[in-house]
């Protein structure tokens, strides 16, 4: 609305003559408006006729997907470390996982270590993640100690960064893995988790 | 009004404090925005080597060292690009990171496990970790093939290439055995391009066809990916890119010494470039 014409011409009293000033302000603001309302539309016939016949116009379907390409990382969460001798492997509360292949935790594991083999090529299926994350909840651990066969790299902490990477909360590596674990002088024997 | 003035003034000056000497061919090119931000640049970093002052200093000494104008360009051609202040600061930050480094890693390059590509006289040795299915590497593997093949690395270098399988991406195993066996059929780099040409039509059964279309036999390389003793080499080649603290792909190792500078083309050609000089003792413009 013409707010300042409006309220102009309302402080008139019916049957008067409007002053010229009223008018004026009257047409100006119409004209004012419609200048407007023309220009966006001429300007914007004239972007779409410069970007239909202009050779580097903007196509209106993208003629190549888009796309943001980054390097691919090699997914891995959070994990610390903890020596092989450190007391807190043997409290209840450290639930133990082996991440050595089936034969060497079936041969030794450490406490009633859980075996989840670690492949470096495979990634561990979902459903043994989601068995180590139950069997942790049942255990009520507030912690998990993962070893491995103490290479470098070592299967314990890459399986580590694996079970933290999808949500496992606490996790940690045993540094030197199993080996480390048998020269313990309390080193615990065990027999596996079902 | 005032401190545009100022401002203004400060461009001025920052681009008068450039020696005439001192433009570059892609600095020559920029806008006067582009010029003011490169001068900016050029007069606070320092080359990691050849000389010890700033950039615009050292391009204005006579002989001009390769390295001060080449990383020079560097900073114009960023600045081109768009690139704001910090970004190219920590651009300019990695890559003398990667170039000072003294540590080399133990890469095994034995031909079995490295297929290499360029002039076994080329000084400089560029090792790629690059997994089968990342998209990232087919977009930056095939050209820098080109480039050492027939390009502007032709002679100064060549590449490795060491397969790493990234465990998320989908048949990155059976894709990753597939590259193994044509390394054993020594038909490695016509699949490797063929395999990354095709990336976004792969489906597991085309890999034996895309095998043949590489000139190999299907039959032995159909026994080649389900050979266990390929299957080690596989995963020595990935625990050798773990123990390299490989974390990504594509990852660069150049003359042993790791890459962390941006990953796109012109910076890693513009990089190999600089080592093949320095390997050469180049040290200065004629």
């Amino acid at each position: 609305m013409d707010t300042a014409a409006s309220q102009d011409a309302s402080h008139e009293k019916p049957g008067q003559p409007r002053s010229w000033l009223a008018v004026l302000f009257d047409g100006f603001g119409t004209a004012l408006r419609d200048a407007a309302i023309v220009s966006a539309v001429f300007a914007a016939i004239g972007v779409l006729v410069v970007l239909c016949f202009h050779p580097e116009g903007i196509p209106f379907i993208a003629e190549e997907a888009y796309e943001i390409l980054v390097p691919c990382p090699e997914p891995g969460g959070e994990v610390t470390a903890l020596g092989a001798s450190d007391p807190a492997l043997m409290e209840p509360t450290t639930f133990v996982v082996d991440a050595r292949s089936e034969q060497a935790c079936a041969q030794w594991r450490f406490r009633e270590a859980m075996c989840v083999t670690y492949d470096y090529l495979d990634p561990t299926p979902d459903e043994v993640v989601m068995d180590v994350a139950r069997r942790i909840a049942a255990s009520r651990a507030q912690r998990v100690a993962v070893y491995g066969d103490g290479d470098d790299p070592d299967t314990g902490e890459q399986l580590g960064k694996e079970l933290s990477y999808k949500g496992i909360k606490n996790v940690c590596f045993v540094k030197g893995g199993a080996p480390a674990l048998r020269a313990r002088p309390d080193a615990p024997g065990g027999e596996a988790r079902p | 009004m005032r401190n545009e003035m100022k401002m203004a003034c400060v461009v001025v000056l920052l681009c008068a404090g450039l020696p005439a000497h001192a433009q570059t061919p892609t600095c020559d090119g920029l806008g006067t925005e582009g010029k003011a931000l490169a001068a900016k640049l050029l007069a606070s970093q320092y080359p990691y080597d050849c000389c010890d002052d700033t950039i615009a200093r050292c391009l204005g000494r006579k002989p001009v060292c390769r390295l001060v104008h080449r990383l020079a360009e560097n900073i114009c051609r960023r600045v081109a690009d768009g690139q704001d202040e910090d970004k190219i600061v920590r651009g300019l930050s990695r890559r003398a990171r990667s170039m000072m480094s003294g540590k080399k890693a133990p890469i095994d390059l034995r031909p079995e496990v490295a297929p290499v590509v360029g002039e076994p006289s080329a000084p400089v040795a560029l090792v790629e970790y690059a997994c089968a299915r990342c998209p990232f590497c087919t977009k930056i593997t095939p050209p820098l093939y080109q480039a050492i093949i027939e390009g502007q690395l032709k002679g100064k270098a060549r590449l490795y290439f060491k397969v790493f399988p990234i465990r998320s991406h989908e048949y990155s195993k059976e894709t990753g055995l597939g590259f193994m066996a044509s390394i054993a059929l020594e038909k490695f780099w016509p699949f490797m391009l063929l395999s990354y040409e095709r990336f976004d039509h792969f489906c597991l059964k085309l890999q034996k066809d895309w095998a043949t279309e590489a000139g190999m036999d299907p039959e032995a390389f159909g026994q080649l990916v389900a050979d266990p003793n390929i299957r080690k080499l596989l995963v020595e080649s990935k625990k050798e890119g773990l123990r390299n603290k490989v974390t990504e792909t594509p990852t660069f190792y150049i003359n042993g010494r790791k890459y962390f500078g941006d990953l796109d083309y012109a910076e890693v050609v513009d990089v190999l470039e600089e080592e093949y000089e320095r390997v050469k003792g180049l040290d200065h413009l004629p």
